[in-house]
This record gives structure tokens, C-alpha cells and sequence, in this order.
């Protein structure tokens, strides 16, 4: 979807208000019933809808990301679709000589005043999330499509043996086509999938409703480089967290690591902006250059300006250059080569992937978050109603 | 001397590159809310699926089904579902599928004037439940009829969105194909007793700050 569907039409870009429905209610409850062992849902949120709503407009994606999965996690369904909804409208609209666009590329400005849209495998991800919530409200049709569109934008890979590898969208379109009835293109998603991830068991579709585990922190951007003009993606840190056991009473299923998101973000090779901002460092090498040598030579003719006789004339001179040299060091100083390294902080490290029967349904389904060593670090619990179809759990 | 020529040309060339580069502050006051025309493309477009296109396709359609002697020139008027439950989505954009339906619905029970029935079969639990309040006697028998039955229907319109997607990684050019297909099904004898498509291709290329 991208400009003008029913979801846009109903106020998307309205925050305050829909807070104000959403939140202020649960902020009330939250200061009647709150346990203290957990902070309530809304004292978490609000600080991050505060950045959405107070934040530069050009932040507005990046903040909205990082909302929709904290809510996501805290179980506040309206609050992360609305998030992926308006932070995936940003996305899909087609930028085109807008003025952000003009000062990222230019001398002047850093990439990072351009509105944020995310790294290919950020925007893969908002649709990923949004697909999540579309099976949660049983939309099939919408998950279906919002997991294709994941795959389309890791399309926009630089390097070709890595396009459209996010072996784990396949699996989740898969998914969403078998709960639509589509036999034949459940099979040729799963098909692509095992094309990646050849040793995943083939689920027994019609018995199992899928579970997703979130382990680990995303992947995180660096500036490195002279004036930091490139961008360079790490896997995130301070995590132990990298595998996950799912049970139901004493049965057990462990979670298969699907997808890698840092190698995702990793693997996506260089940008076109990147000769951009390359091509800035070199200007301002440049001029930083003929500003040292100029301002330098004017020292030296100042210096032998009284043995060569026409003292004032060359001292003039020496002045002239010493001043275009200035001129020069202070353009230098100016340019802005630096690249974007905003990035979603709350993505995770891996997705990992598990079908469990349909009989798990109203009974508690715990998860286990284990380390490299299959120690547990933490668990959650959900029970799942009747009907339900997924089964998501983050370690956070 | 040469230096001293040279010296205003440069100083002048080096400041007027950076007067022509400097960009001006973004002062715009912003845009208060306008009604824009719903059948021609918006300031703000995707490759996606968009309100002209829905508004064409309806138009479309509804000239179509009514053009269909099969469909509207029977001895009584045939009974039609149309809603989104068949009608799927298989392509790459979000879409709200009752757009689609509810628009053509509206279109078609308005321009056929009765000579196609539609039933709301989405809705088929708030009448059974306005029947058995009548018939237990709570309320009143409504001032219309009694039926034996609520209506069965004789066609039922089923559909497809697929779209086919494109992407130069170099150029940052994306391209979608979108086709729509439309088809009602005879509900008996399970044949397609009509079938139209709608389709388009949109192209569009980002700035390249985002590639």
C-alpha cells in the first residue's frame, strides 16, 4: 500500500490524539493496579511516544520503529500497528527532489538531515512486524503481502549473491499463504526458503500454528573514516542470548535460528550515497590542501619579501594568498561528509522459528532464552487463545 | 602584480561558490488541509495501489457486469454477494480489500436499479438475530414481510490482486505490475459466469540518498 488506502485515510499521521485515547486511560489504570514488579505498559511507552511526537520530523520513522516493537513486546497491539503504519507510509512514499534530499547530498549538510527511511534491512523488518501484527488481527491477505514486500526491499542489496536472501520472510509469507488456502504458493514460498535454510524440517502446515523467538540486539551503524564518512554495520553487543527452547509441560521444541538480522544488515555492500559522501571528504581534502599550502606560501614570500626588493607589492600578495588560503581551510571546515548512522535500536539479533501443534493452544507455551552454552538466561510465558495462529516472543 | 590581480578574482570566485551552494533555511509555514480530487494521482504517490485506481476500476466493473445481458436481463433479478471474502490478496501492497468491494457494490446497486440483487451476507448474524426476536414474540413482525427463509444467492463474486515486482539495485528503480481479476461465480453450478481484469504498472525511482 502507499499513499491513499483506507489506513492513511483514517488519521495515521494523528499521534497526539490517538495517544491520548489509547494511553491516557492506561496511564490511569497503570497508577491504580501497577504491580511494581513490571513498570505498566504506558510508563514505558510514553517516553518513546513523547520522542515520536516532540522529535524532528526527520526522526519520525526511527522513532516510530522503535515504538511499534516496544509495544509490540508490552502486548499493546493498537500502539505498534499505528506505529508501523504511519513509519511504513514514510517509507513507501517515492522521494524525489524534496529539500532534505537536495541538503543530504549537498557539501553543507550531513547525510543524517535527510528524513529517515531505514537501511534495507530496517525497512525489511518494519514490514516484517507489520506482517507479525496483520496474522495477529488475522489478516492473512495484509501479511501476506506486507512479508513480499520485506523480500522486495532486500532487492536493494549491493551485492548480488546477497538479494533477496531474508530466508525468513519466505518462511513467514509461506506461512501467511497457508492460512489464506494457497497450497501451491505456500509451497513454492517454503521452497525458496529451504533454498536457504535447507535443514528446517517441513512443518506439518495443517496441525501447527508457527512461533517466533527474538534473541539477541540488532545490528548497530558506525561512522568510520575521515570526518566518519562511511557508514560501517556491526553486530549489536552486550547480548548473551542466541538461542531459544520453546515448551509446553515437560515437551520441548527447539526454536531454528532463521534468520540473521546483522548478517542481513552486513551483507547489504556499499550505497550509492557513499560515493556521494566520498566524493565530499575529497573536496574537503582538497581544499583543506590548498589552504594549507596557500596560507604556507604566503608565509614564505612574506618572509623573503625585503630581499627581493619590491617588498610592499609581494608583502600585498603574500596577504592575498594568505587570505584565499583562510578562505579555503574555512570551506573545508564546512563541508559536512558525514554519514547517517541513526538506526533502530530495538531490532533483534536473530529471528528464530519454531511450528508447534495446534493442541498447545490454551495451555501456557513458555520460552527459554539460552546462551552459547544452552544455559537459560530468562523465560517468558503466553498462553494462546483458541484460533490463534502466532505465537511471538522477544527477549528484551 | 600578478598576485595582486589574481588575489580579488579568486577571493570573488571562491565566495560566490559558496553563496550559489548555501541552501536557504526551510521557513515554509506548512499546508492546511485542501480536498483533493479522489480520481487523479495525489501529490503524495507509491507504486502501490491508490484511490484513482480503485475509483477506475470500480467505474470499470460496474460498466461491464451491467453491459452483460446474462447478468441483468433475466426474468428476475439475480442474487449477489459481493463482499472481500473471496476476494484475495496475493500481490505486494497493503490494501484494504473492502474498498474495492464496497465501492463496486455501491456502484452496481445504485446504476442497476433493481435488476441485480445484492445480499449482505456479511451482516447475515445481525438478521438472524432481528428473525428470532420477532418470531419469539419480543418484538413486532416489521411492517414488510415474513419469510420462510433469509435470501440464498446465485452468484458470488470472487477475485484476485497479484502483482509482479521489479527492482534495478543500480538505478534504484522500482516497478510494479498490478492486475486485479474479477470473476462471479454461479453458486449452484459453480461456473465463471463473467470475469474482467484490471490492471497497471507504476514505476518510480527514490532519491538516491535512498538506494
Amino acid at each position: 500500500m502507499t499513499s491513499s488506502t483506507a489506513e492513511r485515510g483514517s488519521g495515521l499521521r494523528g499521534w497526539p490524539a490517538f495517544v491520548a485515547v489509547l494511553l491516557v486511560p492506561a496511564l490511569l489504570v497503570a497508577q491504580t493496579t501497577g504491580d511494581g514488579a513490571r513498570p505498566p505498559a504506558s510508563v514505558v511507552l510514553r517516553p518513546l511516544v513523547d520522542k515520536v511526537t516532540r522529535a524532528q520530523n526527520k526522526d519520525r520513522v526511527v522513532n516510530e520503529m522503535e515504538l511499534g516493537v516496544t509495544a509490540l513486546a508490552l502486548g499493546e497491539i493498537d500502539v505498534a500497528r499505528h506505529a508501523f503504519d504511519s513509519a511504513l507510509h514514510l517509507i513507501e512514499i517515492t522521494h524525489g527532489g524534496t529539500e532534505q534530499a537536495r541538503q543530504a547530498r549537498s557539501l553543507w549538510y550531513e547525510e543524517g538531515t535527510k528524513d529517515f527511511k531505514g537501511e534495507p534491512y530496517e525497512r525489511a523488518m518494519a514490514y516484517y512486524y507489520r506482517g507479525l501484527i496483520y496474522l495477529r488481527d488475522r489478516d492473512a491477505d495484509n501479511a501476506r503481502a506486507c512479508f513480499n514486500a520485506a523480500v522486495l526491499q532486500d532487492s536493494f542489496a549491493e551485492e548480488q549473491q546477497n538479494r533477496c536472501d531474508f530466508a525468513v520472510m519466505y518462511l513467514m509469507a509461506a506461512y501467511a499463504t497457508h492460512l489464506q488456502g494457497d497450497k501451491n504458493a505456500r509451497d513454492e514460498y517454503f521452497a525458496e526458503f529451504l533454498r536457504f535454510r535447507p535443514d528446517f524440517p517441513v512443518p506439518d502446515w495443517d496441525n501447527s500454528i508457527i512461533a517466533v523467538v527474538e534473541t539477541g540486539k540488532g545490528p548497530r551503524k558506525l561512522a568510520d573514516g575521515v570526518g566518519h564518512f562511511q557508514m560501517k554495520l556491526f553486530r549489536g553487543k552486550g547480548f548473551k542470548d542466541v538461542a531459544a527452547q520453546l515448551a509446553v509441560g515437560q515437551q520441548k521444541w527447539r526454536a531454528y535460528p532463521a534468520e540473521d538480522i546483522a548478517f542481513q544488515a552486513m551483507t547489504r555492500g556499499s550505497r550509492p550515497i557513499d560515493r556521494i559522501l566520498e566524493g565530499k571528504v575529497q573536496f574537503k581534502k582538497q581544499a583543506e590542501n590548498v589552504g594549507t599550502s596557500l596560507t604556507s606560501a604566503s608565509s614564505e614570500v612574506m618572509v623573503a619579501a625585503p630581499l627581493l626588493g619590491n617588498s610592499s607589492g609581494m608583502q600585498a600578495a603574500a596577504g592575498g594568498l594568505a587570505l584565499i588560503g583562510i578562505a579555503s581551510a574555512l570551506i573545508a571546515s564546512n563541508a559536512k561528509p558525514r554519514a547517517d548512522t541513526r538506526y533502530w535500536p530495538n531490532l533483534p539479533d536473530t529471528v528464530h522459528v519454531a511450528f508447534l501443534p495446534k493442541s498447545v493452544r490454551g495451555t501456557a507455551v513458555s520460552a527459554a532464552f539460552l546462551d552459547a552454552e544452552g544455559n537459560e538466561l530468562s523465560r517468558q510465558e503466553q498462553t494462546p487463545p483458541e484460533a490463534e495462529t502466532l505465537l511471538w516472543f522477544k527477549n528484551s | 602584480m600578478k598576485f595582486l590581480i589574481l588575489f580579488p578574482v579568486a577571493l570573488a570566485a571562491l565566495l560566490s561558490g559558496c553563496a550559489t551552494t548555501m541552501p536557504s533555511v526551510n521557513n515554509a509555514p506548512g499546508r492546511p488541509t485542501a480536498y483533493v480530487t479522489a480520481d487523479s494521482p495525489g501529490r503524495v504517490q507509491g507504486i502501490g495501489m491508490e484511490s484513482q485506481d480503485i475509483i477506475s476500476m470500480s467505474d470499470k466493473m460496474t460498466r461491464d457486469m451491467l453491459a452483460q445481458p446474462q447478468l441483468v436481463s433475466r426474468p428476475s433479478p439475480p442474487r449477489i454477494i459481493l463482499d472481500s471474502e473471496y476476494f484475495r490478496n496475493e500481490g505486494s501492497s497493503r490494501v484494504n480489500k473492502n474498498l474495492i468491494t464496497d465501492r463496486l457494490r455501491v456502484d452496481l446497486n445504485r446504476s442497476a436499479q433493481g435488476r441485480l440483487l445484492f445480499i449482505g451476507r456479511e451482516f447475515v448474524a445481525a438478521v438472524e438475530t432481528e428473525r428470532r426476536l420477532k418470531r419469539e414474540g419480543v418484538t413486532d413482525q416489521g411492517s414488510i414481510r415474513n419469510t420462510q427463509a433469509t435470501a440464498g444467492a446465485d452468484f458470488r463474486l470472487t477475485g484476485r490482486i497479484a502483482t509482479s515486482d521489479a527492482v534495478d539495485p543500480k538505478s534504484g528503480l522500482t516497478q510494479r505490475f498490478t492486475q486485479i481479476t474479477f470473476e462471479l461465480i454461479d453458486l449452484e453450478y459453480s461456473t465463471i459466469v463473467w470475469s474482467n481484469i484490471y490492471d497497471y504498472a507504476k514505476a518510480s525511482q527514490d532519491d538516491i540518498i535512498y538506494r
